[in-house]
Formats: structure tokens, sequence, C-alpha cells
């Protein structure tokens, strides 16, 4: 199994931030109607700082991963940063090529994000 | 399998992964001879159909309506001028329920469709019934099957057409659509049969279904995409009014109105993908040489199998019914708790080939409880030895992913 895979697979089984966030902020919920994956992503804003962020929901291997993944690299970034990032940003994370069919799976918890940080 | 090498697609695939294609509700595979008709038009005989006066379009149109009649004979419909070309299944019942429905609709009348339909055989029949006022109503599926009790419960003297599929292409229930319009007539209600999963696996005679029309898609036997036909009874047909105008269909223009042709050809508006139809023929002979026994025969063996092996993975949620002499070889699934994209995904880089997701019919999975499922699907190429694969693949899905 290539890296990619394994980092997917990882994080995963084993989500960071998972869970719902008693001192939130920000909630969204967001939904890719086209295989019911669902997604939930919590955000404590101070100041101009995401302090503390997570998600809850269910769905695939990248959707879920995409949670673990975007939430570890944002927690404790300026929004302002965060704001900046591209989907390309965000499928970086995945450290491999993400196929058009999962693309959608990869960027939900982005997606999600993006209309918190958009508000 | 002899059969096997009729289709150059698995004679190409060799090496570790050779194609195992289990997404055959979604589109088969194509036969050589349907191939090499579509490269025999282009090359040697292509001309536009219809009025040409010179020899290459009188040949043109020869093969093209010569296809009406072959597929007339297929479908046992009482005359060929009934059976209209359309893009496939999804253009055909638009056709009908854009040129029917919005002319004689009314509010308050009624529609019946059933819980597993394909968007297709829902979404125009929400369209109409938006556009006249009239209601939709469902027929639930228990056990895998159509709830026959309901669906007598919904009819009555305000139900103007039943919408139902020949078969399911989730869960590969094959309806009892004769009962089905025998119930439906008592109450002078019309029927539309959507047969796009049903006819690459069973013999579809309109006149013993007693159905007023019935749509479906060469893709899904054997043949070409972007074809299909609609078949309308007669005497509704010369009822309904033209779907799309232009070219072709017309009789003459004057600066103050138009004169239509009659029945198909009113329906068959601008240049039509002519090659398709024409390869068509080849496809109906295709399927008849093997014969729908034979092929009942050879499916019913490889979904006993099916059943069987894939019943006996831990963790394996299969869903359909049971009851194999109503179920045609579609089998959806789920694997534990793994979602079917990675289910999917997985064994797609093994070179096996299945669909995960909704399939086109949101509210059969709303109704299962499901938000998606993995689908194999079959057809007459299809072995044991596929099966075989699609197990191996699935105890991978499984080290992988559990």
């Amino acid at each position: 199994m290539d890296s990619s895979r394994e980092l997917i697979l990882d994080h995963m089984k084993h989500p960071r931030n998972y869970g719902a966030l008693a001192d939130a902020t920000h909630i969204q919920n967001e939904v890719n109607p086209a295989c019911g994956d669902e997604m939930k992503v919590y955000v404590k804003i101070s100041g101009d700082v995401i302090k503390d962020i997570s998600y809850e929901g269910q769905g695939c291997s990248f959707s879920m991963a995409g949670g673990s993944l975007l939430t570890e690299h944002v927690k404790g970034k300026r929004v302002k940063e965060v704001s900046g990032m591209s989907e390309d940003d965000m499928l970086a994370l995945f450290r491999g090529p993400v196929s058009p069919a999962r693309l959608k799976c990869a960027l939900l918890a982005y997606g999600t994000l993006r209309k918190i940080l958009s508000e | 399998m002899e059969l096997r090498a009729d289709f150059p697609i698995f004679r190409d695939s060799t090496g570790e992964h050779p194609l195992v294609y289990l997404d055959n509700a979604a589109t088969t595979q194509k036969p050589q001879t349907v191939i090499n008709r579509l490269t025999e038009f282009y090359a040697h005989e292509n001309a536009n159909t219809h009025r040409g006066l010179y020899p290459l379009s009188l040949v043109a149109t020869d093969a093209y309506e010569n296809a009406r009649v072959v597929l007339q004979k297929f479908i046992n419909a009482p005359s060929a001028d009934e059976v209209i070309f359309t893009r496939g299944t999804t253009e055909g019942i638009n056709l009908f329920a854009y040129s029917w429905g919005r002319t004689f609709l009314q509010a308050g009348d009624e529609i019946i469709v059933t819980e597993m339909e394909h968007h297709s055989n829902i979404v125009p029949w929400q369209e109409a019934v938006r556009a006249t006022g009239a209601v939709l109503k469902w027929v639930p599926v228990k056990d895998g099957e159509l709830d026959l009790d309901v669906y007598d419960s919904l009819l009555s003297n305000k139900t103007k057409l039943v919408a139902v599929g020949l078969v399911s292409n989730v869960l590969g229930t094959i309806n009892s659509v004769k009962e089905i319009t025998a119930r439906a007539k008592k109450f002078g209600a019309l029927v539309l049969a959507d047969g796009a999963q049903a006819a690459a696996h069973m013999a579809m005679d309109v006149q013993d279904l007693g159905i007023d029309s019935l749509a479906m898609s060469a893709h899904k036997m054997y043949g070409p995409t972007g074809i299909g036909a609609l078949w309308v009874r007669g005497e509704l047909l010369d009822t309904m009014p033209a779907f799309m105008t232009g070219g072709n269909m017309i009789e003459d223009v004057r600066h103050d109105g138009a004169v239509y042709q009659t029945r198909a050809h009113k329906f068959e508006a601008g240049t039509m993908p002519i090659a398709e139809v024409i390869a068509m023929t080849p496809m109906i002979e295709w399927i008849q040489n093997v014969g729908f026994e034979k092929i009942r025969a050879i499916e019913d063996e490889v979904t006993r199998y099916a059943m069987e092996k894939l019943g006996a993975i831990d963790g394996m949620i299969m869903y359909g019914t049971k009851n194999l002499s109503h179920r045609a070889p579609v089998f959806p699934f789920c694997l534990s708790d793994v979602h079917p994209h990675d289910v999917a995904d997985t064994l797609g880089s093994m070179n096996i080939c299945v669909r995960a997701g909704k399939h086109c019919a949101n509210p059969l999975h709303n109704a299962l409880g499901v938000a998606a499922t993995t689908r194999a699907s079959l057809a007459i190429y299809n072995t044991t030895d596929d099966i075989d694969r699609l197990v191996e693949g699935l105890n991978e899905v499984k080290r992988i992913y559990e």
C-alpha cells in the first residue's frame, strides 16, 4: 500500500479532533447528497485565532480522513491564514493524488469550514 | 465461455488483473458485431436518412427503418410505427410525461410510481404533476418486492397512470408488471413500464403484459449508447402531441403553421443517431441467437453461486428478495461498516468494476435506511470465476478497512 493510502487509513481509523466541541463559537453542518456523507465542524475562534476545532460525521475514508487532516492542520492557526487555504492546499494534505471520483469527499470538511470562515 | 469471446473488451484484457466487469446495470459491454456495424456504417454507408433520392441515403433509410421492425418484433409490438427511437429510457419517459402528461393530466388526477424506481421513472412524473396539479402516489417496498396490497389501496378512478420498472436497477426485483397492469386496467389507468433493466435478461412482450408504453435503452442490452426506444400503443400515440419539433418530423411547413408526420416519425425530430439505430439490429440478433432461455439459465446459475458466496462473507448485508425466480442478477450490499465508496475504490484497484452510491434511486435507499450500497450487476458473459474474484476483492477490502 502506498504512503498516501496508509495516511488516509490511519486518519480514518484513528481520527484526530473527533467529537463535539462544548465551547464552540461556530458550528456548521454539510452533507454530500450524492453519497450521503455527513460532516459537522465545530470551531472555537478567539480573537483572530482558531483556538480549537473538531468534527463529527459519517462517510467514506476520504471524507472522514479529510476532517481529521484538516482539523489537525488548521488548529492554532490565524483565521486569515486558514481563509487563504485553497482546494489544492487541502488536497495536498492527503500527500498523494486524489482521483476525480473522490474529490467531493476529500473536500467535504474543507467546504464546511469555509462556510464558517466566510461568515 | 464461448459467448464471452464475442466481446473484444475481455479478449484484450489480460495481465495480472484481467477485467472483471460487474457494472452491467449501468451499461453492458458490446459484442464485436455491434461495434463492426457502427464502423461499417460510417466507413461505407454514411448518409442522412429519409428523403434522400440517391442510393446511399436510400440504403441508410432502409437499414434505419429495418431496425424499427426488428425492435417491433423483439417486444412483440402490433406495429412498427409505434416504436419511437429515443436517446434512451430517460428520454422515452420524458417524452411520454411531457406529451401525454401535460395534455391529459388534470388537477386531482393521480399517478402511481414505486419506491424502487430509478430517478428517470420518478422525476419526469414529479415534473408532470407539478405542471398539472395531479398527485403522485408511491407503492412501498417490502422484503425487496413491491407491496401490492398497498398498490391495491392506491388504485382508484383518479388513477390515470401507473409507472413501474420491469426490473429494479438496485434490488434486481422482477416486478409482476402483468399483474400490476391487470389491476390498473380495472380502473382504466394507463401503464408505462421501464424496461431498461429487463431488456438484457428477459423477453418483454408488450401485448402479453397488456401495458400501454415501454421505454428501453440499447446500451444496457449490449448495444450502443445514446439510443433506445419508446413504444406507445398506436391509438394512444395518435392522441399525443409532438414532443420536440423541427426537421424530419414535418410533413409541411407554411407561414402560418405546420403539418406533422404521424406515429413514431412525429416524435423523431432532427437527424437521429443513425449509426446507433442501425447497430441495434445486430444487437438484437446477438441476443436472439443466444436466446432468453439460455440467457436466463446461465445468469441463474451465476446468481445462485453469487448469492451463496457473497452471503457467506462475514459482515455481509445483502438486500433484495431471496426468491430467485423474482430476481434478475443484480446484487446490492453493504460490507460491515466499510463505506461503499471505499469498497468500490478498492475493488477498482484490482480491476473489479462495481458501482457504489445510491444508483439513481434515492427514495429506495431512504426506504432501505442506508445512505449508500455497493452494487454488483451481472450480464451473460459473467462467470463464477468473476464471482470468485469479487469475493477475493471483498476479503481484501475487509483486510484493509476492518
